[in-house]
């Protein structure tokens, strides 16, 4: 392979080091890489507790890793166990990256997930240091000195080598560091043992590559790409420059989404039989979507609603659940329209038996709002939408229980309950 | 800052210590079961990236682990305040304050207003 044309730049993945642990671990004082500790999820849907993070001893000692439950957790009186604090995450997450913002320009650095950032520090390394990895500790230092985070970092010619080296290299290395490069791309990545260990390979991806005779990254390297892409589409395409190293992703473009989406999913706390329950829910999350909605200044054009049943359960047709969009002939962003409309599908394909266990309402073919659409067919109602205007500012203003519809009074609301929540999980002070 | 300002701050600030030690108090009494073999402690660390202080309620448990629960997180808060708040704790309830990323001056000081009560 000729990398003469490959971009050369220098790019680096940070990840803070089982972040949540570490930032609890960090605000009691704790060493984070020596104390068990472990950030646990008590809200009504995880089944009793769902781990969030673990602390790497907590990982060594007791091979707790995340997504385990609570009955996976020994007794055991030096682990302590802490409830998540979502708000705080974010709040360090955020003053992470004002770090790493000193290091590279605002569109050299792009935050990943809430403890990953990518950062492209080609053109600015050398204010830093003589050499790269000399900059990358004086990174390290200064997260560890200003927040007493850990923070991991893998490096590379490109955004995906660097991806590669942290995931592989970089978490199991004494400095934290891994290193990629064009240069080394046979040594590191087509010996890697496990390829579901790559970034962008699940299992349903490897049985894909099995069934075509690849079972590791050498084999995915000199296989025919043509092929690759014949069986798998465009995804294969990736894979084979994947297995090369290879990414051309410039950080600074912005990328344009053509059709835009917005919505929200809920897991129930109990499986829900009854119609009115499920219709309540459905009607918290439709009324949260169109806030979100409103807040962006948009308005769509079609509704997608999917129901998942109970673990076990499988309607006539053998299916698990059912997902129907419908489109709208005038685009608005009122709540009371789009929980018709999603009323009218679940009424439609529910078959009144099988229990509910998970709700997703998005609204898509989305446009700017720029007004009402007139037709010879409705009358206008102006009203509706600065009455939730109304609502929304008092929400912004007072918190989201501060107006809350009467429907979510009602059994099986579960919007006051959630109200505190982000991302399902507590928000912050767990008392409040 | 004329005089009169300053009083009326540090009334201000007296009644703010009050207020916050009756509510670290209530969050305390939700969590307080008073269980047997159970060991409860406040633990209170100063958070240099905030400038404050963190407050913690442990509950261990003979024979499982341990919880830790957040009690209050206050941001830029000087270490007056912070014993003014915690003799207000410490006039009802008497668990072992553990403190943490304190000076041996300052726990000198803890020891004699707050543990010594």
């Amino acid at each position: 392979m000729d990398y003469s044309n490959e971009p050369t730049g220098v790019f680096l993945v940070i990840d803070n080091k089982s972040f949540y642990a570490t930032v609890e671990c960090a605000m009691r004082g704790l060493d984070p890489l020596t104390t068990p500790l472990v950030v646990m999820s008590e809200a009504a849907n995880t089944g009793g507790g769902l781990i969030l993070a673990s602390s790497p001893m907590a990982k060594k000692l007791f091979h707790i890793s995340n997504v385990n439950r609570k009955r996976d957790i020994p007794n055991d009186g030096r682990l302590i166990v802490v409830p998540p604090r979502m708000n705080l995450y974010i709040e360090k997450n955020l003053a992470v990256n004002h770090i790493f913002n000193q290091y590279c320009a605002d569109e050299d650095l792009l935050p990943y997930s809430i403890d990953e950032s990518i950062l492209d520090i080609t053109h600015s390394w050398h204010l830093f240091g003589n050499n790269i990895l000399q900059v990358i500790r004086k990174i390290q230092h200064q997260v560890k000195e200003e927040q007493g985070l850990v923070t991991t970092v893998g490096l590379g010619n490109n955004p995906l080598q660097a991806k590669i080296a942290l995931d592989i290299y970089a978490k199991h290395n004494q400095e934290f560091v891994g290193v990629i490069t064009n240069q080394t791309v046979k040594q590191k990545i087509w010996t890697i043992p496990q390829i579901t260990d790559v970034w962008g390979i699940n299992r349903r991806t490897q049985a894909n590559l099995a069934r075509l005779g690849i079972h590791n990254m050498d084999q995915l390297a000199h296989c025919n790409p043509y092929e690759l892409k014949k069986a798998l589409g465009i995804i294969g395409t990736q894979l084979y420059a994947t297995a090369w190293g290879i990414d051309r992703t410039c950080l600074q473009e912005t990328i344009l989404h053509k059709d835009k989406s917005l919505g929200n999913s809920q897991v129930l706390p109990r499986d829900y039989c009854e119609q009115g329950e499920i219709e309540v829910v459905i009607k918290e999350i439709g009324a949260q979507v169109a806030a979100r909605l409103r807040a962006h200044n948009k308005q769509y054009h079609g509704v997608y609603l999917r129901i998942g049943y109970s673990l076990g359960v499988e309607d006539a047709d053998g299916r698990t659940g059912f997902a129907h969009a419908l489109k709208l002939s005038d685009a608005t962003a009122e709540t009371t329209t789009i929980n018709r409309q999603l009323i009218f599908i679940f009424e439609k394909y529910w078959n009144q038996q099988a229990p509910v266990r998970t709700v997703a309402v998005s609204c898509t073919a989305l446009t700017s709002r720029y007004g009402e659409q007139l037709n010879i067919f409705n009358v206008p109602k102006p009203s509706a939408i600065s009455l939730e205007k109304t609502m929304d500012t008092i929400r912004r203003r007072y918190g989201k229980i501060a107006i809350i519809r009467a429907n979510s009074l009602k059994k099986g609301g579960t919007f006051i309950e959630r109200a505190g929540l982000v991302g399902g999980h507590s928000g912050g002070q767990s008392l409040e | 800052m004329n005089v009169q300002d300053l009083l009326a701050a540090t009334v201000a600030d007296k009644a703010w210590n009050r207020k916050q030690g009756r509510l670290i108090i209530s969050r305390i009494n939700k969590l307080f079961k008073n269980f047997p073999q159970t060991e409860y402690q406040v633990g209170i660390n100063y958070y240099a990236p905030d400038k404050g202080y963190s407050l913690f309620f442990s509950i261990k448990k003979k024979g499982t682990y341990q919880r830790s629960i957040p009690l209050a997180r206050y941001p830029n808060l000087s270490f007056t305040n912070l014993l003014a708040i915690l003799t207000v704790v410490r006039q009802t309830y008497h668990f072992t304050f553990t403190y943490t990323n304190f000076t041996s001056e300052q726990r000198k000081q803890l020891y004699r207003k707050v543990d010594r009560q």
